[in-house]
C-alpha cells in the first residue's frame, strides 16, 4: 500500500511539473530546461527557511515560491538578451551550476551530505494525507492550467510559438509573454519541488537535476497538444510505466539506471516522432 | 611565482581539453546547426573503450578499441540527428543528443559499473619544466591541442576544404546546386569531430580518472565556451576555453580566505562567469556584426 501511495505522490507531483513543460516547451516553444533548477531551489528554500527560521508551512511555502520566481526572472531576462541557442544551453548548464553551488555552499545547503529531518506539518503527517494534499495541489494547478489554456493569454502563448512578429503586430509584447510563461512555468515547477520533497523528507545534491531533466521534458513532448487532458496521460504513462518495467527480471546491473535508459530511448523515440510537426505555422498570415 | 606559474599550467591543461570539445562542437554546429551535447558521453565512451582494449591486450589494440567507438557513436550520431537538420529543428535535436548522451552513460554505468577506473597504473608520470610540473598526459594533451588548435585554425580559414565546410553552414541549398555532396561533409564532420572527443575521453581518463558522466561538465563548459567566443568564430572559441578554465583556477586560489573556494565551486563560476558575459555581449566576446539584406 505504501508503495502504490508513493507512486501516486510521484504522479501528482510529475503532473505539476509537466504542465510546466507543456507551457514553456509545448505551447510557447521555450526549451526552458532550468525548470529542473526551479525544482530543485524552490525545495532547498523552503528546506531552509523552515530550518533555520521556523516560519509556518504556508508561509514558508509561499516565501520559497516568492524566491523561485525570482530565478524564472533572471532567466526570462536571459530569454529576452540572447539568442535561443545560448539560453538553452545556458539553461542546461544551470543545473549544473546549481549542483555545484549546492555541494559548495555546505554551511547553508548541507553540501553533498544534504538536508536532513525536513518535518511535514501534521496534516500531511501520514503517507495517506500527504497524497491526498498532492491531489488537490495538483488538481488546482490543473484548473489554473485550463484557465491559461482556454484564454486569450493562452492563445498569446501559443502565437508566440507559432508567429511572434504577427503576436507583437497585434499590440502584444513578445517579451511579456515569454516572461509570463518562464516565471509562472518556474513558480510550478517549484511546486513540485517542494511537493517531492514533503514526501523524502530529505534533501541532497542528486535532488531534480538531469534525472529531473528528462522526467519533464518526456511529459511536455509526449503533451505537445495543448491540452490538460494530454498531460495527465502523458504523465501516467511517463510514471507508470517504468514502474511497471521494473518488476521485470532484469539483471541487478540495471538497478538505478533502468528509469534514465526508459526515459532516454522513450525521448529519442518521441521526438524523432514529433520532428517536422514542432514548429510548422499553423496560422499563416 | 611558481605557484602562479602552476596554476596556468594546470589551466592550460583543462583549457586544453575543453577546447578540443569545443572545436568538435563548433565543427558540428557549422555543419548541421545542432548542439551535440552527446559528445561528452562520446567521449566518455572512447575512455572505456580505451580502458577495454587494455584489459584485453595491448596499447595498440586500446588504441583500435577507442577508434572504433569513437568511429561508431560518431555514426550513429548522424543517423540519429540529421532528421533534425533537415527539418531545422536544432533545439529538438540539442534534445535528442542529450538523451542520448545520458543513454551512453547509462549503458557504460550498467557495463562498467559506476566506480572509478584508471587507464595508468600506480603514480602518474610527472615532468618538470621552469619549476612547474606537468603529468606526461598533460603534456601530451597540451602538444597534442596545441596541433589541433593550428591545424583546425588553418584548415577552416585557409583551405577549400574549410570553405567548402563553411559554405555548407552558410548556404547549404548553394552548395549542393554547385554538385558538393554536402551529406558526406556532415557524416565526415560527425565522426571526425567524434574522433577529437574522443581523444580528449583517454587523455582525460589518462590525466584523473575514468567514471561514466566525466564527459558531461566538460561538454558543458565547451558549450559555454562556444557561445562566451562567439559561435561564428573559431578565434573566439580557443581564447574563451582557456579563459573559462583559467579564471576560475585563479579566483579559487587567489580569493581572500576568508571565502573558502574550493574546487567544487569551478561550475558555479563557469556558469556565473557565461551569465555576465552574454548578459552584456549576447553573441559572445568575438562577434563579428553580419550584414544582413
Amino acid at each position: 500500500m505504501g508503495y502504490l501511495l508513493t507512486v501516486l505522490t510521484r504522479f501528482f507531483w510529475a503532473s505539476v511539473q509537466g504542465v510546466a513543460g507543456q507551457l514553456s516547451i509545448g505551447m510557447a516553444g521555450i526549451f526552458l530546461l532550468s525548470l529542473s533548477v526551479c525544482f530543485s531551489f524552490s525545495a532547498y528554500s523552503f528546506a531552509i527557511l523552515s530550518k533555520n527560521f521556523e516560519f509556518s508551512f504556508w508561509l514558508t511555502f509561499i516565501l520559497s515560491l516568492g524566491l523561485t520566481s525570482l530565478v524564472g526572472f533572471l532567466f526570462s531576462f536571459l530569454y529576452t538578451k540572447v539568442s535561443k541557442d545560448s539560453f538553452t544551453v545556458l539553461a542546461l548548464s544551470s543545473i549544473l551550476g546549481f549542483d555545484a553551488f549546492v555541494k559548495s555552499f555546505d554551511g547553508l545547503t548541507g553540501g553533498v551530505l544534504g538536508i536532513s529531518g525536513i518535518l511535514r506539518p501534521a496534516f500531511i503527517g501520514k503517507l495517506s494525507s500527504l497524497v491526498i494534499f498532492s491531489g488537490v495541489i495538483f488538481g488546482i494547478v490543473l484548473m489554473m492550467h485550463y484557465l491559461v489554456v482556454k484564454s486569450s493569454l493562452g492563445r498569446k502563448i501559443r502565437a508566440f510559438k507559432e508567429h511572434p512578429v504577427a503576436l507583437e503586430s497585434l499590440g502584444t509584447s513578445k517579451n511579456s509573454v515569454s516572461s509570463f510563461v518562464i516565471i509562472y512555468g518556474s513558480m510550478i515547477s517549484g511546486i513540485a519541488g517542494i511537493l517531492e520533497l514533503m514526501r523524502l523528507q530529505f534533501l541532497d545534491p542528486s535532488f531534480g537535476g538531469i534525472p529531473n531533466l528528462i522526467l519533464f521534458v518526456s511529459i511536455a513532448i509526449l503533451s505537445l497538444k495543448p491540452k490538460v487532458s494530454s498531460v495527465v496521460l502523458a504523465s501516467m504513462f511517463v510514471v507508470f510505466v517504468p514502474e511497471i518495467i521494473s518488476f521485470l527480471n532484469f539483471p541487478s546491473q540495471f538497478v538505478g539506471h533502468l528509469r534514465t535508459v526508459f526515459y532516454c530511448v522513450l525521448l529519442i523515440f518521441l521526438v524523432r516522432q514529433v520532428s517536422g510537426k514542432f514548429t510548422i505555422s499553423k496560422r499563416e498570415i | 611565482m611558481e605557484f602562479f606559474l602552476q596554476i596556468i599550467a594546470n589551466s592550460l591543461v583543462l583549457g586544453t581539453q575543453v577546447l578540443f570539445l569545443a572545436l568538435s562542437l563548433y565543427l558540428i554546429k557549422a555543419v548541421s546547426k545542432i548542439e551535440h551535447v552527446a559528445l561528452g558521453a562520446i567521449a566518455t565512451a572512447c575512455g572505456y573503450g580505451f580502458y577495454q582494449g587494455l584489459q584485453v591486450g595491448s596499447k595498440f589494440s586500446a588504441l583500435i578499441f577507442s577508434i572504433l567507438v569513437a568511429v561508431s557513436l560518431g555514426y550513429i550520431s548522424f543517423l540519429t540527428l540529421e532528421k533534425f537538420y533537415k527539418n531545422k529543428e536544432p533545439l529538438l535535436g540539442l534534445i535528442v543528443s542529450l538523451s542520448m548522451g545520458l543513454l551512453i552513460e547509462a549503458m557504460i554505468a550498467i557495463v562498467f559499473k559506476s566506480s572509478s577506473k584508471s587507464l595508468i597504473e600506480g603514480i602518474l608520470p610527472i615532468v618538470e619544466f621552469m619549476g612547474v610540473k606537468f603529468t606526461l598526459p598533460g603534456v601530451y594533451t597540451l602538444a597534442i591541442g596545441l596541433l589541433l588548435a593550428l591545424t583546425a585554425f588553418l584548415l577552416v580559414n585557409k583551405t577549400p576544404i574549410g570553405r567548402t565546410l563553411r559554405s555548407v553552414s552558410e548556404n547549404s541549398s548553394l552548395v549542393s546546386s554547385l554538385g558538393i555532396n554536402q551529406l558526406k561533409i556532415r557524416k565526415g564532420v560527425y565522426i571526425i569531430s567524434s574522433l577529437i572527443a574522443g581523444i580528449v575521453g583517454v587523455l582525460a581518463a589518462m590525466n584523473t580518472s575514468l567514471t561514466p558522466n566525466m564527459g558531461f561538465n566538460l561538454t558543458i563548459t565547451a558549450f559555454i565556451a562556444l557561445f562566451v567566443g562567439g559561435s561564428s568564430d573559431i578565434k573566439g572559441t580557443i581564447v574563451a576555453s582557456f579563459l573559462l578554465s583559467l579564471i576560475p583556477e585563479f579566483l579559487i586560489n587567489y580569493a581572500p580566505s576568508s571565502f573558502e573556494f574550493t574546487n567544487s565551486y569551478r561550475m558555479f563560476f563557469v556558469f556565473a562567469l557565461a551569465l555576465i558575459i552574454l548578459s552584456f555581449k549576447p553573441r559572445g566576446i568575438f562577434s563579428k556584426n553580419i550584414r544582413q539584406s
